[in-house]
């Protein structure tokens, strides 16, 4: 099974650049989301690795082969990929059968009883066993995404390329796919690029994330990198809820602003230079009356300016004193604050991630 | 044959396979501005000298048809091909199936019916048209509609009446096998 390797990947569209200079590594049996807002050129990028645009510069291998340059470009039927649309792009005018069958009977050398055999069991592994007659028009929106994965499962392919595939189905089919579509990579482990704009559906379904802005990469890591070390403002806003504060280095490791003073996650910040800091919301740690803050957090003193009761939690915008800054903070619902309430604020060093390139990506 | 090319030209102009597919749009829609008789007149002068003399045989009126209901033909085959989702071709590439391959199994297909209701309205349109033909024929090239006319100049009303309960009824009748041979539609064909 092998990977895929984009280097320095550019398409335009007129004077627009859809994709500039993208580059990404995927490895062999890995599953790789490209998450962006729309308009970020994910869908363009994939539309480039299947091999229906011709990139301006830049190349896509896979494994040892050259697949895509600006002076060729292998057409899709010859790329052994596979592909599921946002459609599903079933075909009307087949039967579920002959839909999942198409790629087979194309490859060479699979006889028609090992077709048959494959096209049902394919169809059992994705839970329609039995629908082999029916018509696509006849099922719902998730039976025909199943269908559609069994269409592009069955022909074994090297890479599999997925463009939104969830978003045409209601949010409950929606959380049972991604496990599903998770349950089928660890029994195929087939290589995959899986284009989404949704946050949370990239994060359970892959190994690892590829966040991109403005056709570029801004961004690779697991859920959890992506997360808790965002690199970038667009990152830190965009992969869930943050607080940013904008301030200036005073020492390597310390950004302050106003009489604001953090100590954030790393030391080796240029002094004078302007930072950017990253704070989660539920990882700040309110602290009433003369309780003590935990040991060697950053401490600051605010008040309660409105609260909102969340079920599971309780959401507090705070005004800080030190400075003229408002965080949202998360707490647990045992502890209840009003609006006016004065306070303490506890953040660990480590819960305040300076953005390296604040300037880039910057909305 | 009009449908047949309306239906060429539009899936070239939707899929833009060519370059200049625009150009090619607009000269399939351009005759519905030109008048019928004015069109006559033009391929009468340019076709009754050489290089080319198509005048005195049928072909003049089978240029003067083709042009007159290209426009039709062609926003027949514009909006038949706009309902075939480019993603339902480019599933079948990625599955391993050339251009032409997608084209035949998968795009045809789904057009088929679309193209039937193209040639239809093509078919009626040429057997119903006078101002063209009344410009090019010949002796030997009187269509119906043609003939119609004179019979009215002479006041045979009996005769134009048999003539034009026969046009109906070929017209009818040629809609109806179109659509009952070719035009079945498949059960579950729409979504």
């Amino acid at each position: 099974m092998p990977g895929v390797t984009i280097k320095g990947l550019t398409k335009r569209y007129g004077d627009v650049a859809a994709v500039e200079g993208l580059s990404l590594e995927v490895q062999p049996s890995e599953l790789v989301s490209l998450l962006g807002p729309s308009g970020c050129g994910k869908t363009t990028t994939l539309r480039l690795v299947a091999g229906f645009l011709r990139p301006e510069a830049g190349e896509i291998w896979v494994g040892e082969r050259c697949l895509s340059s600006p002076t060729g470009v292998v057409p899709p039927e010859r790329r052994r990929m596979a592909m599921i649309f946002q459609s599903y792009a079933l075909w009307p005018h087949m039967t579920v059968a002959q839909n999942v069958a198409y790629g087979l009977r194309l490859k060479a050398g699979v006889s028609k009883t090992e077709r048959e055999a494959r096209v049902k069991d394919m169809l059992r592994v994705v839970q329609l066993g039995g629908y082999e007659s029916r018509y696509p028009g006849e099922l719902s929106g998730g039976q025909q995404q199943r269908v559609a994965v069994a269409r592009a499962l069955v022909v074994e392919p090297e890479i599999l390329l997925l463009d939104e595939p969830l978003s045409n189905l209601d949010a409950n089919l929606r959380e049972e796919m991604r496990f599903e579509i998770r349950r089928l990579h660890a029994t195929f482990a087939i290589t995959t690029l899986y284009v989404t704009h949704d946050q949370g559906e990239a994060m359970v379904i892959s190994d690892r994330v590829a966040v991109l802005y403005r056709g570029r990469v801004v961004q690779v890591g697991t859920a959890e990198d992506l997360f808790q070390r965002p690199r970038t403002r667009f990152v830190a806003e965009f992969i869930g809820k943050t607080n940013l504060v904008d301030g200036v280095a005073v020492e390597p490791g310390v950004v302050a602003r106003g009489s604001l003073r953090l100590r954030v996650a790393v030391t080796g910040l240029k002094p004078g230079a302007p930072v950017a800091v990253s704070i989660r919301p539920h990882e700040i740690i309110l602290v009433t009356g003369d309780r003590a803050t935990p040991p060697g957090h950053n401490v600051l003193t605010g008040v309660v300016q409105r609260t909102s009761y969340l079920g599971d939690a309780v959401d507090y915008q705070v005004r800080v004193n030190e400075s003229d800054v408002t965080l949202r903070v998360t707490a647990p619902t045992s502890i209840r604050l009003r609006p006016g309430v004065g306070m303490r604020l506890a953040v660990a060093p480590e819960a305040c991630v300076p953005l390296i390139e604040p300037e880039e990506g910057r909305p | 044959m009009g449908a047949g090319l309306a239906a060429v030209l539009a899936y070239i102009v939707n899929r833009r396979i060519l370059p200049g597919h625009q150009l090619l749009a607009f000269l399939a829609l351009a005759p519905v501005v030109i008048p019928g008789v004015v069109l006559a007149v033009a391929l009468f002068v340019a076709y009754t000298r050489p290089p080319l003399v198509l005048y005195g045989s049928i072909w003049i009126l089978f240029v003067a048809y083709l042009t007159k209901e290209m426009p039709v033909g062609y926003a027949q085959s514009d909006a038949t091909f706009k309902g075939v989702h480019p993603e339902l071709e480019e599933a079948g590439r990625v599955l391993g199936a050339g251009r032409l391959r997608v084209l035949g199994e998968i795009t045809a297909p789904l057009a088929r019916s679309g193209v039937i209701a193209t040639w239809c309205f093509v078919f009626i349109g040429v057997i119903r048209e006078l101002s063209a033909s009344i410009i090019l024929f010949t002796p030997n090239t009187k269509v119906i509609s043609v003939v119609i006319f004179d019979l009215k100049e002479e006041g045979q009303f009996g005769a134009i009446a048999v003539l034009g309960l026969f046009m109906l009824a070929m017209t009818f009748a040629a809609v109806v096998v179109m659509q009952t041979l070719l035009g079945r539609d498949f059960i579950g064909a729409k979504e």
